[in-house]
């Protein structure tokens, strides 16, 4: 369970993929929340411009009334829960001020003490 | 879910599946049991991901770091987390009736046996609504970042933005019957919902004005993410106005489920939310990244998709009126619908092509970027006092904070010139890293596997389950195999 993350000196890159699954990095995280939800992002739009291609004349016969069920079902659900939430937690993830210290902070200490432990009020120094 | 596409059964009961058009009756094949089982997953990590964030921000802050001088963005990030705290059980508890309906044959949704449709209608929108404040909370945070940073001022009355983000969070979860009116709750319900309806546009109108304060005087630099926080601004306000109109019930039943409420809802989640993350994305590109994306093909984004967006949808708030139903998948040519409906259809094409010309600019400037530097807007908060990218101990001392805008402070002093440091300088200590897991996604697979257990074999979700708790277990002990991660060394 060495791997470790490219940008760590001095330790060498086993597999790249494996080290992207387990990271536990918030940053390398935010990044894999980012990337998720803009793939599922551009599916949704994509939904929506095959529902946009039907709707643009009228008595279109392009896709049947089950198909245009389905899509804008598919584009609802996705865009909210797959993709601009998601986005949302990829900026608390990634594009934190400081809590994106703490956060390494906290998993430093996790790895540390038991989670009991953790104090109420803020740390003082590292 | 998108497994649905691939063996042709996608779901197809609308995002808010109305009870009884859900039921095995109505809808026979697997198609929303793919929803189901999808979004009781989603809700589980969300629940996870909010515990994390809210005992984050409130243990973890750094020395001196007060509760009222967190950036305006991490307290919206707080608030939005105790949303979805609050905002998911509902759903659950309605997803879990509506599985037990479609699988073990309950009535939970049937009046025939003595059942409610409503009940599901109420326990959706209790969560739904706190769920659109979910969805634009962090992006109000993020404008209140990216403006104050491009006008070089203090965020005007940012205690007032706080306060105007709490107050939105406590009137979200009084206001879900407002998407039910059509319903017939009666005259003291309709009217308690539209008048808390109204309420929020109060503290959504300090936070448009103290945004435009904040650009007032302040030395502007138009950049691509300072175009999409003020596109942001006029659209959704825009999408407010609409909000309003339909706060009040008898307007509401004229445009109920017609192409109006999808012009509004368009107009706050695409005009709302998605300018704002992308005025986030070009904001922390070159923090995450450590390289610039491109300024001239950023505006041409932000103007095709201001463009595409308005052809788009603002046809669609002439449609509703014209009397076009949502979710219909065809029309008659005489109804006059023809001409807005192909804008509409032009104006998503152009969204399409502004998204286009964003990956372009992902793609060029990933292997061409100009570097980043540390602080390349001259920003306000510590994030851009350390390199882009972050190395990942981010901080190697982590900084006192002595007010808001730590940073801008640091490099050009309060009203008198006086520039906090940090108090004694002293040796860097090591930093404990901890070290990489594969628990979490053996959590995350092992659920997978009994949730797809219930479209196949029982013992699927038996085993799915046992696996589940087990990498949970394994998860939670770790740090007892292995109290210490790698020691990092760091130079400064």
């Amino acid at each position: 369970m060495a791997t470790h993350a490219s940008f760590m000196p001095g330790v060498k890159v086993q597999n790249r993929v494996w080290t992207w699954l387990t990271t536990v990095d918030h940053k390398r995280i935010g990044i894999l929340y980012g990337t998720t939800s803009f793939v599922f992002f551009l599916l949704a739009g994509l939904e929506s411009l095959l529902m946009r291609v039907q709707l643009a004349r009228p008595d279109s016969t392009l896709i049947g009334p089950q198909a245009y069920n389905e899509l804008f079902t598919m584009h609802g659900t996705t865009m909210i829960f797959l993709a601009v939430m998601p986005l949302s937690t990829a900026f608390i993830n990634s594009g934190r001020r400081l809590p994106a210290a703490e956060r390494a902070q906290l998993l430093a200490l996790s790895s540390r003490r038991s989670p009991l432990e953790l104090r109420l009020a803020p740390r003082h120094g590292p | 879910m998108n497994f649905g596409w691939l063996l042709g059964t996608a779901p197809d009961a609308g995002w808010f599946g109305y009870a009884n058009l859900t039921s095995r009756q109505f809808s026979p094949g697997p198609h929303l049991d793919f929803w189901i089982l999808a979004i009781q997953m989603l809700g589980v990590s969300s629940i996870l991901g909010a515990l994390n964030f809210v005992v984050t921000i409130i243990n973890m802050r750094a020395p001196g770091m007060q509760l009222l001088w967190m950036p305006v963005f991490v307290w919206m990030v707080l608030v939005t987390q105790f949303l979805v705290l609050l905002a998911f059980p509902p759903l659950t508890v309605g997803m879990i009736f509506l599985m037990f309906d479609r699988f073990f044959g309950t009535l939970f949704f049937s009046p025939a046996a003595g059942g409610d449709p409503l009940l599901w209608q109420h326990l959706f929108w209790i969560f739904a609504h706190p769920e659109v404040y979910i969805l634009i909370l962090p992006p109000m945070g993020i404008i209140s970042e990216v403006i104050p940073t491009f006008a070089a001022k203090p965020l005007f009355g940012a205690p007032m933005m706080i306060y105007a983000g709490i107050a939105i969070g406590f009137l979200s979860f009084g206001v879900w019957s407002h998407h039910m009116f059509a319903v017939g709750l009666g005259p003291a319900a309709d009217s308690a919902f539209s008048m808390i309806t109204m309420l929020i546009a109060i503290p959504t109108g300090v936070k448009i004005l103290n945004w435009i304060m904040t650009l007032w005087g302040g030395r502007i630099r138009f950049r691509a993410p300072l175009y999409f926080a003020l596109g942001f601004i006029g659209m959704f306000t825009m999408g407010g106005l609409s909000g309003v109109m339909h706060a009040s019930p008898p307007v509401d039943l004229q445009q109920t489920d017609s192409y109006f409420v999808v012009a509004h809802l368009h107009y706050v989640l695409f005009g709302g939310s998605v300018f704002a993350l992308f005025a986030g994305t070009y904001y922390w590109w070159p923090k995450v990244f450590g390289r610039m994306l491109d300024e001239r093909l950023g505006r041409i984004h932000f103007w095709l998709t201001l463009i595409g967006f308005n052809v788009a949808f603002f046809p669609m708030h002439i449609l509703g009126l014209l009397g076009m139903p949502r979710r219909v998948y065809t029309y008659a040519p005489d109804l006059g619908w023809n001409l807005w409906n192909l804008l509409a259809t032009i104006g998503a094409f152009l969204i399409g092509a502004s998204l286009l010309v964003f990956l372009a600019n992902v793609v060029k400037t990933t292997r061409t970027g100009t570097p980043a530097g540390g602080d390349p807007w001259d920003g306000r908060t510590l994030e851009w006092s350390i390199s882009s990218p972050p190395p990942a101990w981010n901080f190697s001392r982590i900084p006192t904070v002595h007010g808001r805008d730590e940073f801008w402070l640091r490099k050009h002093g309060d009203h008198d010139g006086r520039r906090p440091s940090d108090p004694v300088p002293v040796a860097p200590t090591p930093i404990h890293m901890p070290p990489p897991s594969y628990w979490p996604i053996l959590v995350a697979a092992s659920l997978l596997v009994m949730m797809v257990g219930f479209l196949t074999k029982t013992e699927q979700v038996v085993i799915g389950g046992l696996l589940t708790l087990l990498s949970i277990y394994g998860f939670a002990l770790e740090y007892h195999h292995k109290p210490y991660g790698d020691e990092v060394r760091t130079s400064s």
